[in-house]
């Protein structure tokens, strides 16, 4: 398989070619882990001025991407100005800070690409490796991905003219070759069909570039990998034995076909090929990653949004004040206009020519909106010794009470579990009660209590919500009795300083916090603990799921 | 995009196809709330589903698609009483969309330019007696969901603002997607939706390649695609409008409402707009099959749809919904 150990460099160049041929069929590319030189290279691509590319920023309001009246114009040149909607240019469009992008814009640019009017979209995304996708939406409608952590000297280009080429031919693709394709999705835990259809096109574009009039099983190969391998999500069940019964389900369909077995074969070996050729693009981090992501814990419903340009653009009204719209911003008309009605017939003697009511910038009122950010409860739940499964029972019972409260509250709820050596993200920020009990139901108990770990990984996650905009408030539940400390050695005194050196950091970033003191009596370590980081502090022995909830619900309107 | 997927060729998704035509046979029933995974289609059966529905009629240029001149509200200058037919519109509310794109507002064009008060409808006016699309649903913005629900509930567009005073008809449909992974819907809206139904990528090999192939085939050539399934179409749309007719004379005996209200007393769910759905989406189903009287077969297969989302949620019981509600009608009918 000497094409599929291409680099990422040389997919991309393939990738940007198969969307040049086809603007509309694959959506376009997303770059992982882009860096300064791959953006500004990727930029200049599209620099030469023959085919043109529209940058788009995270921060673009859905009226910059749809158009609308451009207010201002309007008012100084007395006619209608309208503003046109930048999603409705020609040619390309690159998404730089693709991590930050907002659910909105992708739900506007999502429809575009379902309807087949915006060109190829480049989504440069600079997240960290082991967050999750922060555009999950549109990233699947986009087909390829490329991984640039590896691609130093960026001199990728795609071997053909970046211009849009009418894409009639397209070589065909046996039966065989589709089956393969279809069998081969499933077994990687694809369910959606829109990347088989995508793969599809791909190995046809492939092959017709290269003046075949059938798609070769190479290309097909190649096309998988683009397409698939960064969507699989399951590699536990690769095993020939699973995927019987589809075959079963094809022999009967197809009794009318003679050369039946030699067609199963030919099925099985394209399914196989395509599958390592899969396998084998996936680096060994990436597989680990994929094992979290089959349990569903990194996919999140987090919209990469924060600007706090938002809180100026919705919430609860608040009286507007006087001032220039910058583009973010809504103007408050009526009271516009009252600040220009008394100056009318001053006005109107000046300009007599002008017709209608003459309004000047310094008339313009700013609407004002208060924004109660949205919350993030970051429950920490001491899981250790045998004496916890209750606790654990009553507090996963108590993040799905909180969760099915949080549609009113528009609280987002999130789980760290502590057992053992370390801590573990159970549950990412998520609204979802579907998911929340999705990774709930698969958290044991037992072992050590490396509260200070679980104290650890909250704090991260903490810092992270903060960074989307969000106001995380950590909930730990637990009954103090520390005993592994960061590193994940035995040892009490060291497990609780450990613990209190990161209570402290808390402290200064001022994360809000309420420890719930799970043991049968009142620790005075804990109560310490809570008291380092300004948090309240409950002593709580044997409350139910329904007490719990209640009490900390009670506290975090506090907190 | 111009011309839709055939709404005929769309493989299995069964209950989905189902839920929607019987929406189209009685308005009463309410709106659809869809929920699936990404890629499962979701979006392109509601596209169909607009190009297959029958056309209406309306008077020409009124803004709310009023059916007679005495409809067109006071605040419209209309003069001409002529009327047209117009495809049933189905409007789709795109996330992120003001409040006043919504509702209408005061034209700001007008405003500006003329100095003048003129009202702009905003999509409630155009969904009027259609359909109103949101895709995603549970990442609308909560202020969005409450205007809607009292609209929904109302049948009326009330705009107070910005010095306006405008008020209008506004029935629609509600037509919800969404993915119950990105976030969960509040009781209110989930028991304004008649019907709910989830969807699934097909799973059997052969049904996922007929998917595709068909699908290729539309991507090649759509209109010559959409054009052989238009008589599948048409005979789909003739047996929406039969059944429109026959709705009013389907009976429903005593034994039947009898059952519909154990199974809702049963599975404890909360008012009396569960008996009435499933009652009216029965009846819908029998006149689509042809039948004068709704028998249980109806009952059974429309239940799981009409109850499934009414039911109070135990966030410590595990069985789904749909689970649910068909242990309890066996328990009942049997």
């Amino acid at each position: 398989m000497p094409e599929v150990n291409m680099d990422s460099a040389k997919l991309a160049e393939i990738a940007l070619s198969l969307c040049s041929f086809a603007p509309h069929d694959f959506g376009g590319i997303v770059f992982k882990n882009a860096s300064e030189t791959h953006t500004s290279h990727i930029r200049n691509l599209f620099k030469s001025g023959e085919i043109d590319a529209t940058v788009l920023q995270p921060f673009y309001t859905l009226k910059d991407l749809t158009g609308g009246i451009d207010a201002i114009s309007t008012m100084s040149s007395g006619k209608l100005v309208k503003q046109p909607g930048l999603l409705e240019k020609l040619g390309w469009f690159i998404q730089v800070m693709g991590e930050r992008l907002p659910l909105e814009n992708q739900a506007v640019m999502c429809k575009r690409i379902d309807e087949k009017k915006i060109g190829p979209v480049l989504i440069l995304d600079e997240s960290q490796q082991d967050e999750p996708n922060a555009f999950p939406k549109i990233s699947d409608r986009l087909a390829f991905q490329v991984d640039l952590i590896n691609v130093r000297y960026c001199d990728f280009k795609p071997e053909k003219p970046l211009t849009p080429d009418s894409n009639t031919f397209r070589a065909k693709l046996t039966k065989d070759q589709q089956k393969a394709l279809v069998i081969s999705a499933i077994k990687l835990g694809i369910h959606s069909i829109r990347p088989v259809l995508m793969a599809q096109k791909a190995a046809q574009i492939l092959s017709s570039i290269n003046g075949r009039e059938e798609v070769s099983n190479g290309d097909l190969e190649l096309a998988s990998v683009m397409v698939l391998a960064h969507r699989a999500v399951i590699l536990e069940s690769i095993e020939p034995d699973q995927t019987d019964d589809n075959i079963q389900e094809n022999k009967t369909s197809e009794k009318d076909e003679g050369d039946e077995l030699t067609k199963e074969d030919q099925t099985r070996f394209l399914q196989d090929m395509i599958i390592e050729a899969v396998k084998a693009k996936l680096p060994d981090d990436l597989i680990n990653q994929l094992k979290v992501t089959s349990k569903g814990v990194s996919r999140s419903s987090k919209t990469g949004s924060g600007y706090k340009i938002k809180a100026k653009v919705r919430g609860r009204p608040r009286p507007s004040i006087n001032g220039r719209p910058n583009g973010q911003e809504r103007i408050e008309i009526l009271s516009t206009l009252r600040n220009a009605a008394p100056w009318q017939k001053m006005r109107k003697a000046q300009k007599p020519d002008r017709e209608g009511i003459i309004i000047l910038p310094g008339d313009l009122e700013i609407q004002q909106f208060d924004d109660r950010s949205e919350r993030v409860i970051i429950f920490v739940v001491d899981a250790s010794g045998s004496a916890a499964v209750a606790r654990l029972a009553e507090a996963k019972g108590a993040v799905e009470l909180m969760l099915a409260n949080a549609y009113s509250k528009r609280d987002f709820v999130a789980l760290i579990g502590f057992r053992g050596q370390v801590a573990e993200i159970l549950l990412e920020p998520t609204r979802s009660l579907v998911q929340a009990k999705k990774n709930l139901s698969s958290f044991a108990a037992g072992g050590g209590t490396p509260l200070a770990s679980g104290l650890e990984k909250a704090l991260k996650m903490a810092e992270r919500s903060r960074q989307n905009g969000k106001t995380p408030v950590m909930a730990v539940l637990t009954d103090g009795k520390a005993n592994i400390d960061l590193d994940g050695n035995p040892g009490r005194d060291k497990a609780i300083d450990d613990a209190q050196k990161i209570t402290s950091i808390a402290r200064d970033l001022k994360i809000s916090a309420v420890f719930i003191d799970v043991g049968r009596q009142s620790n005075p370590k804990l109560l310490d603990l809570a008291h380092k980081m300004d948090a309240e502090y409950i002593n709580l022995p044997r409350a139910n799921a329904k007490d719990l909830s209640q009490s900390l619900r009670t506290s975090l309107e506090k907190a | 995009m111009n011309t839709p997927f055939p709404f005929t060729a769309i493989v299995g998704q069964d209950n989905m196809k189902l839920a929607l035509v019987l929406t189209a046979i009685d308005p009463k029933i309410g709106g659809v709330l869809v929920f699936g995974d990404r890629g499962t289609g979701k979006s392109t059966a509601i596209r169909a589903f607009a190009d297959l529905l029958p056309p209406i009629r309306v008077v020409t240029g009124c803004p709310i698609n009023s059916e007679t001149h005495a409809d067109v509200p006071s605040w419209v200058d209309t003069t001409t009483k002529k009327t047209e037919k117009i495809n049933t519109p189905v409007v789709d509310l795109p996330l992120g969309i003001s409040s006043d794109r919504i509702t209408g507002a005061l034209d700001i064009e007008f405003a500006l330019v003329e100095g003048i008060k003129r009202f702009q409808t905003g999509l409630l006016a155009k969904a009027n007696r259609g359909y109103l699309y949101i895709d995603e649903v549970n990442l609308l913005e909560d202020h969005l969901v409450d205007l809607l629900l009292d609209v929904a509930q109302s049948g009326e567009n009330v705009v107070e603002r910005e010095g306006l005073s405008i008020r209008h008809a506004s029935r629609f449909i509600l037509i919800g997607s969404g993915n119950p992974e990105e976030g969960e819907l509040r009781p209110q809206l989930l028991d304004r939706f008649g019907l709910s139904v989830e969807v699934l990528t097909p799973d059997t090999v052969n049904e996922r390649i007929e998917v595709i192939k068909r699908r290729d085939d539309y991507d090649k050539h759509p209109e010559e695609y959409a054009a052989t399934w238009d008589k599948e179409n048409r005979k789909l749309r003739n047996k929406i409008q039969k059944a429109r007719k026959s709705l009013g004379s389907i009976t429903v005996d005593s034994k039947i409402l009898e059952h519909c209200a154990q199974i809702c007393i049963d599975l404890g769910s909360d008012g009396l707009r569960g008996e009435l759905t499933l009652v009216r989406t029965a009846r819908a189903l029998a006149a689509f099959n042809g039948k004068e009287r709704v028998d249980v077969g109806h009952i059974k297969t429309i239940a799981p749809m009409a109850l499934s989302h009414r039911l109070r949620r135990d966030p410590l019981d595990d069985a789904g919904s749909g689970t649910r509600v068909e242990r309890s009608v066996q328990k009942i009918i049997g």
